[in-house]
């Protein structure tokens, strides 16, 4: 009966939890279903700088008029979002072409020197964007790269944290399976594409989803490096909120939520596994 | 695949076809737009009019006024064909004056400018004084009207309060009553006991005062002691009598027998003395008691009668009381603290009540007359008016002004005629009036006709014309005189020199005159120029970085128009290049910042 009890409490205070974690989202929902006039009614403390603020829960006037504008009426929208959708998708794809065999190399090279690196790695994994700000930017404009969609992919390719994120992946295979491949082959290649891979998969889409997320929502680096609005994306277009187009505001922002949710539903398991994975190598090391 | 796994990849599929759909959509709301270049250019003025034919009267031949006059060329009475000089205006002072009058003009349209956007400000301080009015007004009437419903809430639990006392109050009272009820009832009761209890004493105290009395009245029973003893004494007295009978007769030894007998007799007579004083003694005592129990009876009368009087009258007292109580009955509640003070409480309610209506009324009617004050209009200036109409003068002058200058300063004859009249002196200054009146001596006729004074702008004497009559052109026909109508001050008079044998007296005839301006850097179409607030700007097509890449955007640009006709502009001291589009049409209404496109692309 105790146990049935504390069982129950635990489940309704997770909940609660859940619905903290949540409510931003919902905020947005009921937001972009609001007018126009009731959020600037609501929101009006926030743009008079005077007068109450409050959230719009419940809509007293539902209204499709904000997402009709939007998605019909908004070419713009649809730029910033494939601009997002690029840099995204660039970025991944390069870090799995450079952080996937880092790792490995990270994992399998034993020794001091190995350990000072890894530790370098680590020190500059943990650097906020601002420190290396100035050196970036001073990078890419000799580079030619400013104002450009590769000036935010390259640097952004090369990435630590996947790295390490990948490295805790491959250290928690173990060794006996190398030894066991080694009997049939040398080649190491052979054995990071039958043995590593497969392997650290978990680890590995855990690493690419966290990066997605990411570079999802990526602000500093275009807003540092891209001055063309063309290249802008969304994080950067997604325009002052005033009370004359907040509605437009959370439209926008519910809109972009999508894509991320639809893939985390996607690779939920996947993370789990992997960071479960990634837990059971810190254990083990 | 799971649908989890095809969720993202058909929300891509979905952003990619509204990509599609939303660049189709937007397309529709761009603005098509016609562009042009500014060119340089002349604007022509065409002034039409029509009239009628007469016979040439004596013409006035006018100067521009407040210019020095260089030389008069000509006598009064001389004969002068059509294009002599008259006279010659010196050229420094045209110049000054032209100078002078296109300063006045500028500054008269500035002024224009100026009280056009006061204006505005003026109306748009008007109306949101008239928005802060309305809005205080609501405000104060939604403010009156709480604080009423506040007071008349306060009165109405004031009132519930002062029910609930008195209920309070009629609940002890009824407490209070039965209890007083009761009180009195006993008192009456107790009153009526000792009424009873006095009645019944006195009849006791009476009637043992009167038994007392009467015991007291009561003679002693009959005694035959004192007969006895009177007979005894009688007796004896015989006997003794007899004795000293006996005595006397002689007979001896009576002496003891008489002794004892006087002695018997002696004490029989004091006990009857005795018995008499005792019986006067117990007589008077007697007496004495009935006297006694008649004070007493008299007293224990008037003792107890008052005392019953005094319980009867208790008794009516307690009866009366209760009669009173029983009948008398009113919800008084005077001596209750509790329903005064609510009944207090109440009438301060009503008082705040009352306050509170006068004050929303006060309010109400000051918020009223603030917002007719703020609703009121401005008695409107006729200044832009004025300036518009004198620029126009100002202008007309300036025409003439120009049109001397170029001619030298000469004043010609614009017909053969005799010089009837000279207005003009050397050295003096030219007037408002006519300067020569002339007689037609070439047999000549004149045209009239009327022209608004923003027309006349453009003409002056001088000029040629051209005059349609019979469904023939005569060309080349000069205007004589431009005279502003007195009685009509918004039409101005136009003479045209009608040779002879040309068109007949009393035919009717329209006027074209054509007049072009200098040369202008900037010449628009008058669809391409907007106005807001007094100031004139165009919208130029600029090439711009948006999210959608380069875009062609209107861009607002302020410009200065120096003279228009129906369908031109020329503009100065502008931004606008050589190269700017401007934009002269559109499908749709513009603004700064809105996207457009040329209409050519969607052919």
């Amino acid at each position: 009966m105790k146990r049935y009890i504390t069982r129950i409490l635990t489940s309704v205070l997770m909940v609660l939890v859940c619905a903290v974690s949540c409510f931003p989202v919902l905020v947005l929902l009921a937001g972009s279903l609001a007018g126009t006039q009731e959020l600037s009614a609501a929101l009006n403390g926030l743009f008079a700088d005077k007068g109450r603020t409050y959230l719009v829960l419940v809509p007293s006037f539902p209204t499709l008029r904000g997402y009709v504008e939007l998605l019909l009426d908004t070419p713009e929208f649809y730029v910033v979002f494939w601009n997002s959708v690029k840099l995204t998708l660039g970025i991944v794809a390069g870090q799995l072409f450079v952080a996937v065999p880092a790792a490995w190399g990270f994992s399998r090279w034993h020794g001091k020197l190995s350990s000072i690196l890894f530790y370098l790695y680590t020190i500059l994994m943990l650097l906020p964007f601002q420190v290396t700000m100035l050196s970036s930017y001073q990078m890419l404009d000799r580079l030619n790269l400013l104002d450009t969609h590769a000036g935010i992919i390259l640097p952004a390719v090369f990435s630590t944290f996947p790295v390490f994120l990948i490295y805790r992946s491959f250290i928690g295979i173990p060794e006996e399976l190398f030894e066991a491949f080694s009997l049939e082959s040398k080649s190491e290649f052979l054995l990071f594409s039958y043995i590593g891979l497969p392997l650290a998969k978990q680890g590995i889409k855990a690493a690419v989803l966290l990066s997605v997320i990411e570079c999802w929502n990526m602000l500093e680096q275009p807003l540092l490096f891209l001055k063309t609005p063309y290249l802008w994306p969304f994080s950067l277009y997604i325009p002052g909120i005033s009370s004359r187009n907040v509605q437009y505001s959370f439209v926008f922002s519910f809109l972009v939520v999508i894509p991320v949710f639809l893939l985390l539903s996607w690779g939920r398991d996947d993370i789990q596994e992997g960071i479960g994975s990634m837990a059971g190598a810190v254990g083990k090391g | 695949m799971k649908l989890k796994n095809r969720g993202i990849l058909v929300f891509l599929a979905a952003m990619l076809l509204m990509t599609g759909v939303s660049r189709a959509a937007a397309s529709f709301t761009v603005a098509r737009v016609e562009v042009e270049e500014p060119d340089s250019g002349k604007i022509t003025h065409t002034v039409t009019g029509s009239g009628m034919v007469d016979n040439m009267k004596e013409q006035a031949v006018y100067a521009a006024a407040d210019v020095l006059v260089a030389e008069v060329s000509v006598k009064q009475g001389q004969n002068v064909s059509r294009g002599d000089v008259l006279a010659r205006l010196d050229s420094d002072s045209l110049r000054d004056k032209t100078d002078s009058l296109s300063s006045e003009i500028e500054m008269m349209r500035l002024q224009n400018m100026e009280l056009a956007a006061a204006k505005q400000k003026e109306a748009q301080d008007k109306n949101r004084a008239k928005t802060r009015a309305g809005e205080d007004y609501e405000s104060t009437v939604s403010e009156g009207r709480r604080k009423m419903d506040e007071a008349k809430e306060n009165v109405k639990t004031a009132k519930a309060k002062v029910k609930e006392a008195k209920k309070q109050a009629k609940k002890q009272s009824e407490n209070d009553y039965k209890k007083k009820q009761e009180e009195l009832q006993a008192a009456v009761k107790t009153a009526e006991k000792a009424y009873e209890d006095a009645k019944e004493q006195e009849e006791d105290a009476v009637l043992a005062a009167k038994r007392a009395v009467e015991d007291a009245a009561k003679t002693p029973a009959v005694s035959y002691d004192d007969e006895i003893l009177q007979m005894e004494i009688n007796e004896k007295q015989r006997e003794l009598n007899g004795l000293y009978k006996r005595k006397k007769e002689g007979e001896e030894g009576l002496d003891n027998q008489i002794r004892a007998l006087e002695k018997e007799l002696g004490t029989l007579r004091l006990q009857q003395q005795e018995k008499e004083n005792t019986r006067k003694k117990q007589e008077e005592e007697r007496k004495q008691t009935l006297a006694r129990a008649q004070e007493d009876y008299s007293r224990t009368v008037k003792k107890y009668a008052k005392l019953v009087k005094e319980a009867k009258e208790k008794l009516d007292t307690a009866n009366a009381d209760l009669k009173k109580f029983l009948e008398g009955e009113t919800e008084d509640f005077s001596g209750n603290e509790a329903v005064k003070a609510a009944e207090e409480a109440l009438t301060d309610a009503e008082k705040a009540l009352e306050e509170a209506r006068r004050q929303a009324g006060e309010e109400k009617r000051q918020a009223k007359r603030n917002l007719e004050d703020a609703s009121s209009g401005n008695p409107e200036s006729r200044q832009e008016e004025m300036n518009r109409i004198q620029m126009t003068e100002k202008q007309k002058q300036l025409a003439m002004l120009e049109a001397a200058e170029k001619n030298g300063g000469k004043i010609t004859a614009q017909m053969d005629g005799t010089v009837t009249r000279i207005q003009l002196e050397t050295g003096q200054r030219t007037g408002e009036s006519a300067a020569f009146l002339m007689s037609c001596t070439s047999g000549g006729m004149s045209f009239t006709t009327e022209i608004s004074r923003e027309d006349a702008v453009y003409v002056t004497a001088g000029d040629t014309v051209t005059l349609m009559a019979s469904g023939k052109k005569y060309e080349e026909l000069s205007v004589v005189s431009v005279e502003t109508d007195e009685e009509k001050t918004d039409a101005v008079k136009v003479t045209v020199y009608v040779p002879e044998d040309t068109i007949s007296p009393g035919e009717y005839a329209d006027m074209e005159l054509t007049k072009t301006s200098g040369e202008y850097p900037a010449i628009l179409p008058i669809s391409a120029i907007h106005t807001e607030n007094g100031k004139n700007f165009v919208y130029v097509m600029a090439l711009e970085e948006t999210v959608l890449g380069g875009q062609y955007v209107a861009k607002c640009v302020d410009v200065t128009v120096a003279e228009r006709n129906e369908s031109s502009a020329a503009v100065t001291n502008s931004e606008l290049s050589s190269d700017s589009q401007v934009i002269v049409s559109s499908d749709q209404m513009v603004s700064e910042g809105e996207r457009v496109r040329l209409k050519e692309d969607v052919q």
